[in-house]
């Protein structure tokens, strides 16, 4: 089955979720993705493109015990399907792919 | 990947109850389709967040906070509603959007259609001048126009009015105006504080004469002043007139205020109000041809040019039936030719062909060609008079055989 078409902010997403692993849940994400991006997004962004991710099978998530810091309310976690694994690095191989070879350009010219 | 063990829990256990009352975004979103553990998750963290600032930063900075946050972040969270609920979640807020723009557009129209106190009066942009012309011979209302300040037309019924000078004049309270004659006044209209003076100009209209037909021919597209005159009860012609003119088939003529002009063959009728009196014009638009006879059925509106020398005679066969014969000089005024009917033709008998009503000039008659044919129209110029005789011999067939 080819790999789910990625955005740019389902990609960083992903990788979030990939990355913060049993503590990605919509709070920490969004807080991951201000910190690598420099991009404040929204709550309602964060949610909406982490839902888009698991209705593509791509996250699945649990809701966790009430907590009192929530105001009796439940934290959302997400993790990485296999399907979303594959995404990953098929997004990976596009990535360097498209790189390379481009390494010629950055380097800086000589007058 | 592996799920982790209390992940595998929660997926299996029963959904938990709700701790603490949902909020008015929170009903609204799970209204329109959103999944109430997604609604959850996103408003814990708006309160987990909250209170991290609230620690940090103190509680007007993290409710400006939650404010903007939720701002920006409901089109986002309405979206995903809408895309979970489906066409359920489009139609609930097509009518929630409708509940709320309804009452708003009701209270914008009103505050826009809101009559204020009446700011000026007079009498209408239709008059000439701030006055009326009065054409009626009958009792006739005098409309005043009131507006707000905002330019709103008001009801004019309670304005008062008083006669002022010059002639006197026969007037209720109620602006009720009886012209019997020629008179020229001046009356005050009244609606509470505001007032104004008016001119009535009484013109009542007792007769309006006007010609029978209006003919043209087809290709004659000048435009011709309407050929009817207005008298007053002394008989001599009114110049100020109001009044309507109507044409029923403006396909066939136009009307250019009190001017009408031909745009195909066929026949109407234009008529005149002024005052209680009407007048009729029938308006007749011939098509040119070369002879007479024969005729199509569709043919009923016909006319040759007429151009006679001296001493020349010409017979046009003319068709069965019943028609209107009428000559139109080339140019007003300019002497007919002589015109004789010849076989079994029968015409209105009276002055020539001259038909009262004609307009000024043109002459016209009633014919009736029985039996098989063979009548014609003879036309002749005799030697004295004009080097030429020029205009149009028209057939206005009325009844078809």
């Amino acid at each position: 089955m080819p790999a789910a078409t990625l955005g740019k902010l389902e990609l960083a997403a992903l990788l979030a979720v990939a990355r913060l692993d049993d503590e990605a849940y919509g709070l920490a994400v969004r807080a991951h993705l201000a910190g690598v991006t420099g991009r404040d997004y929204s709550v309602g962004a964060v949610y909406t493109t982490l839902q888009r991710l698991e209705d593509k099978g791509l996250l699945r998530s649990h809701a966790s015990e009430p907590l009192p810091v929530r105001g009796g309310r439940s934290r959302r976690h997400f993790s990485v399907t296999a399907a979303g694994a594959r995404a990953l690095r098929e997004a990976e191989r596009t990535a360097a792919a498209l790189w390379a070879g481009v390494g010629s350009f950055t380097k800086p010219r000589l007058a | 990947m592996n799920e982790t063990p209390q992940a595998r829990a929660s997926r299996v256990a029963p959904r938990r109850a709700r701790g603490p009352a949902p909020t008015a975004p929170e009903r609204l979103l799970v209204a329109l389709g959103a999944d109430p553990d997604f609604i959850d998750g996103v408003f814990g963290d708006f309160a987990e967040e909250y209170a991290e600032r609230l620690t940090k930063h103190g509680p007007r900075s993290a409710a400006a906070w939650r404010t903007w946050e939720l701002a920006r972040s409901m089109p986002h969270l309405l979206l995903c509603a809408l895309r979970h609920g489906g066409p359920r979640a489009y139609l609930r807020i097509g009518g929630l959007l409708t509940t709320i723009m309804l009452p708003v557009a009701v209270v914008v129209v009103a505050i826009l259609a809101r009559d204020g106190a009446p700011a000026t009066i007079d009498a209408g942009l239709h008059e000439a001048g701030n006055g009326f012309v009065v054409n009626n011979l009958g009792p006739v209302q005098l409309e005043m126009r009131v507006r707000d300040k905002a330019g709103h037309a008001l009801q004019s019924d309670s304005v008062r009015f008083a006669w002022a000078a010059g002639s006197p004049l026969t007037m209720s309270p109620s602006g009720v105006v009886t012209c019997t004659e020629r008179a020229d006044a001046t009356v005050r209209a009244s609606l509470g504080t505001i007032s104004t003076n008016v001119d009535v100009r009484c013109r009542p209209v007792h007769e309006i004469r006007a010609t029978t037909w209006i003919d043209f021919i087809e290709g004659d597209t000048t435009a011709r002043h309407l050929p009817f005159e207005a008298l007053g009860i002394d008989g001599r012609p009114v110049m100020e007139l109001r009044g309507a003119v109507r044409i029923f088939n403006s396909d066939i003529a136009a009307l250019e205020g009190t001017s009408i002009r031909a745009k195909a063959v066929g026949r109407t009728v234009v008529v005149v109000e002024i005052g209680e009196k009407e007048a009729n014009m029938m308006v007749v638009v011939h098509q040119r041809v070369q002879t007479f006879d024969p005729l199509r059925d569709d043919q009923r509106y016909v006319a040759r040019d007429v151009r006679l020398a001296r001493g020349d005679t010409v017979h046009w066969a003319v068709p069965n039936g019943t028609f209107w014969l009428k000559y139109m000089p080339r140019r007003a005024g300019e002497a007919p030719p002589t015109i004789t009917v010849v076989g079994p033709i029968g015409c209105t008998p009276g002055d020539g062909i001259r038909v009262r009503r004609m307009p000024l000039g043109e002459f016209g008659t009633y014919c009736l060609v029985h039996g098989t044919g063979g009548a014609s129209v003879m036309l002749a110029h005799g030697l004295g008079g004009a080097a030429w005789v020029e205009g149009t011999l028209a057939i206005e067939r009325v009844e078809l055989r």
